[in-house]
């Protein structure tokens, strides 16, 4: 092939990149063109039919995001930015930002389209088009902004992306009749809801060639060498926060070195990112007055949800040898710490465990405030009465002193669960673990959605998953077992192989009692007369304590340290 | 003799672990509700307990069947007890329309069927369960033999604040059109009225505990109504509980596990005294 044009080469860049995503996301819609219509038929899984609509939209939206990001990663350390060898092809800077945006615009709109006609129309509900499209170029522009605008930047970046990723997650509420309706009334607009959707889609609209702009400016900024003010604010900003965690004394041992670095790459990120997810959510809630009983429930909801989504989220990269590096090998530099494969991944499970407390103490402590300065007490009293009702005064006293802990322990939980994986090396293995973690996230969020969608009496149906339900006490039950074989053979396997020491492995052996004692505590006071609900929260508070996990975690990194 | 390692520890932690997810898992899947087919769509229903008569437990659709989970598990020691979630509601499939009284009655004597638990009945109505149980009586008298009414929804009371307070319990034309349980109120409401009942032992418990200005000013009214229709059967037991709401089935379950223990001894009572 002749790559005589601008267009081609860029086109002819995506295409190579992204020839695997290309065919899955074939492969997808051809499976939801002939999965869906054998669902809804199917008398036993047509209620099934919404779920896996929304599901396979959601996995092949998401893959081709993967494939149209046209961002990439160094293997020094970069966490992405414009792909920096392109600037070397003989066209203009805004021919240059302008296709890889209009490509990955125009397939967003055309996969979502493809979405609709094969997948989506066997789900039950009204099928917009206009604004999703606008939607998913406005998620995928700024996602494409703000990793080629602050390719200097790490924390910046992050923190861009944080607050993307937040209005994202949330913004599609706007555009739906019954939510933005009902939102719009609670914060004292007395207009047209429809107006106001439809000034929100201009704006919409709009946003694309602003991200346009600044990603032309950012791009021809680094393509020509030029120093600009933001590069010296993002130079400023790395500086400040390096100081800031500076450390001012010697270190005790190799062990408490590689603890303070861990901690200082990667400690802070969660609770950094749920406290600018905070105030985002709060200090708006706050200005706009006036919250009812509900809003403030809402807002309250979502700050003890952030902290246990977004740890899913980063301890994707948690996992990984270095969180800010898009390689999974650990670098020859790195490889010959000082300390054992063993201490190395006790110290990013107490990072990890550190991290989740000061996450929860952050939440606790900025919930209080935001509540007694700007929540409506109707809401928590209303909790507080129902709890009163169901729990005696003990039962309350011991709910409140386990729950912070469960929270840290769940946490912490999802910060660690791919360590094994992510050290590896394996990028198959890490990548097919970060698929099914998506789906499932997906599969949450969906099923959310639905539950709190319209129609009431839907919140109280749950008919179709019953039979799943049912067989619970079974794969609960072969889990646990499953687990614990494993854990007996990945330990032998870690302490013969002398990766942790007996006192380590001891030491960790009774954190996991303890932490499995706690959360099946607060379950046993939680589900106090359904036995059944109760006997299988035992079984996943068994199953939520990784125990397997960093014996495996050990022997993969000592694998990867030995093949960098 | 060979020292104790960290991995005889961890060996020993997986044992017992496993021992015990075992044993958790059989007593889950012992105690979990099961899915009773009545024609087309399936029941929910938790079914505990030895002995007759079956003590079957009712009450308003978006109620689920753990309502009673304070209940049943007492009940269940002297007695076979059933719960159920309501065809369309939580576990249960949805069933056929219009879900009103006589059809949710005629389900449940289908379930109780087809789960192999013959009559005869004491029948527990909680709230709306109230004009459901009144509604299985009378279409199956032969096969109830005592009736506990927990803080039933009267339909007299109903009728006068639909009257006084029409903002309250309103039933919207989608909800008629939707033919819900919901929805279908006033005609199980007038298919209770026309009911008849009967003659068991009978007890009916008034929750007579006020938390705010409207339930001081209706609770008068809630108790007269219950008093004015009770009065129709001498036999009636009327308890009157300044401890509780109408969450009578969460605050005092002893008063309610009491109530049916008597019944059922009233009704062995009468079954001695007939032979």
């Amino acid at each position: 092939m002749n790559l005589r044009t601008p267009t081609s080469a860029i086109a002819w860049e995506l295409w190579s990149r992204g020839r695997a995503g290309f065919v899955a996301i074939a492969a997808l819609l051809v499976l939801g063109a002939v999965l869906l219509p054998a669902v809804q038929q199917s008398a036993s899984w047509a209620g099934y039919t919404n779920a896996v609509a929304y599901a396979l939209t959601a996995v092949v939206l998401v893959t081709t995001l993967g494939c149209f990001h046209f961002t990439e990663g160094s293997r020094k350390g970069g966490f992405g930015s414009f792909p920096m060898r392109l600037f070397n092809l003989p066209m203009k800077t805004r021919s240059l930002v302008a296709l890889p945006m209009i490509y990955g615009a125009a397939a967003m709109v055309l996969v979502y389209l493809l979405c609709a006609g094969l997948m989506l129309r066997y789900a039950d509900a009204d099928l917009p088009l206009l604004w999703p499209c606008l939607y998913l170029v406005f998620g995928l522009t700024q996602f494409q902004m703000i990793i080629w605008s602050l390719p200097e930047s790490r924390y910046l970046k992050l923190l861009c992306l944080s607050i993307a990723a937040s209005i994202i997650t949330f913004g599609w509420m706007f555009f739906v009749p019954t939510i933005v309706t009902g939102a719009l009334s609670e914060w004292g607009y007395t207009g047209d809801p429809a107006v106001f959707m439809r000034r929100l889609l201009v704006a919409l609209a709009l946003t694309g060639p602003a991200a346009y702009a600044i990603s032309w400016l950012r791009v021809h900024q680094q393509r020509h060498g030029l120093t600009t003010r933001s590069a010296v604010f993002a130079a400023w900003w790395d500086r400040s926060i390096g100081q800031l965690l500076r450390r001012r004394t010697p270190f005790r041992s190799a062990d408490h070195a590689i603890l303070w670095q861990e901690w200082r790459r990667t400690g802070f990120i969660l609770p950094a990112v749920v406290v600018v997810i905070i105030a985002l959510t709060c200090v708006p809630a706050w200005l706009s007055g006036g919250l009812s009983g509900r809003a403030t429930m809402g807002i309250l909801s979502w700050l003890i949800v952030a902290p246990l989504l977004f740890a899913v989220v980063i301890g994707r990269g948690f996992s990984k040898p270095d969180f800010w590096s898009t390689s999974l090998k650990v670098a020859p530099f790195h490889a010959i710490k000082p300390v054992t494969s063993g201490q190395w991944v006790m110290v990013k499970l107490k990072v990890a465990f550190a991290s989740a407390v000061l996450t929860w103490v952050l939440v606790i402590y900025l919930g209080f405030v935001w509540t007694a300065f700007a929540g409506d007490f109707f809401g928590p009293e209303m909790w507080l009465t129902r709890i009163r009702f169901y729990y005696s005064p003990l039962e309350r006293w011991l709910m409140l002193a386990l729950a912070p802990a469960a929270a840290v322990i769940v946490t912490w939980r999802f910060l660690v669960m791919n360590l094994a994986a992510g050290l590896s090396g394996s990028k198959a293995w890490y990548h097919a673990l970060n698929l099914i973690v998506g789906m499932v996230m997906v599969a949450l969020f969906i099923f959310t959605i639905r539950r709190s969608d319209g129609d009431p009496d839907q919140q109280l149906r749950f008919y179709h998953v019953w039979p799943a339900i049912a067989w619970l006490p079974l794969i609960l039950t072969a889990a646990v077992t499953a687990k614990m074989t494993l854990a007996a053979v990945a330990w032998n396997h870690a302490l013969r192989g002398k990766l942790i020491s007996q006192r380590a492995a001891l030491r960790y052996l009774a954190g996991w009692l303890l932490m499995v004692a706690i959360l099946a505590g607060l379950f046993f006071i939680l589900v106090r007369n359904t036995l059944w609900l109760r006997h299988l929260l035992m079984l996943v508070a068994v199953l939520l304590v990784p125990l397997a996990g960093p014996a495996l975690a050990m022997r993969s990194l000592a694998a990867n340290r030995s093949n960098p | 003799m060979k020292r104790v390692t960290p991995f005889h520890a961890v060996l020993l932690v997986a044992l017992v672990a496993s021992t015990a997810a075992l044993g958790l898992g059989i007593l889950a899947a012992r105690e979990m509700p099961v899915r009773v087919s009545v024609g087309e769509h399936k029941l929910r229903m938790s079914i505990a307990g030895d002995g007759s008569p079956t003590v079957v437990l009712e009450t308003f659709g978006p109620a689920y069947l753990e309502t009673w989970n304070r209940i049943q598990p007492e009940l269940a020691r002297f007695a076979r007890v059933v719960s159920y979630d309501h065809a369309g509601y939580w576990a249960s499939e949805p069933g056929p329309k219009p879900r009103d009284a006589t059809q949710i009655a005629r389900e449940l004597h289908t379930a109780l069927h087809k789960a192999n638990l013959p009559p005869p009945y004491v029948l527990a109505g909680y709230s709306f369960g109230g004009p459901y149980t009144r509604v299985f009586a009378s279409l199956y008298p032969d096969e109830v033999v005592g009736m506990v009414f927990v803080d039933p929804t009267q339909e007299g009371f109903m009728a006068m604040l639909n009257e006084q307070f029409p903002d309250m319990s309103v039933v919207t034309e989608a909800d008629r059109l939707e033919q819900y349980e919901w929805g279908m109120q006033w005609p199980s409401m007038n298919q209770a009225r026309e009911a008849r009942l009967p003659t068991v032992p009978m007890t009916l418990i008034t929750g007579a505990r006020t938390h705010d200005v409207l339930s001081r000013k209706l609770l008068p009214l809630w108790q007269a109504e219950h008093a004015k229709w009770l009065s129709q059967f001498p036999q009636a037991r009327h308890i009157v509980t300044t401890n509780s709401g109408h969450g009578v089935v969460f605050t005092e379950p002893e008063l309610i596990i009491n109530a049916v223990r008597e019944v059922i001894a009233v009704r062995q009572d009468i079954t001695r005294q007939r032979r």
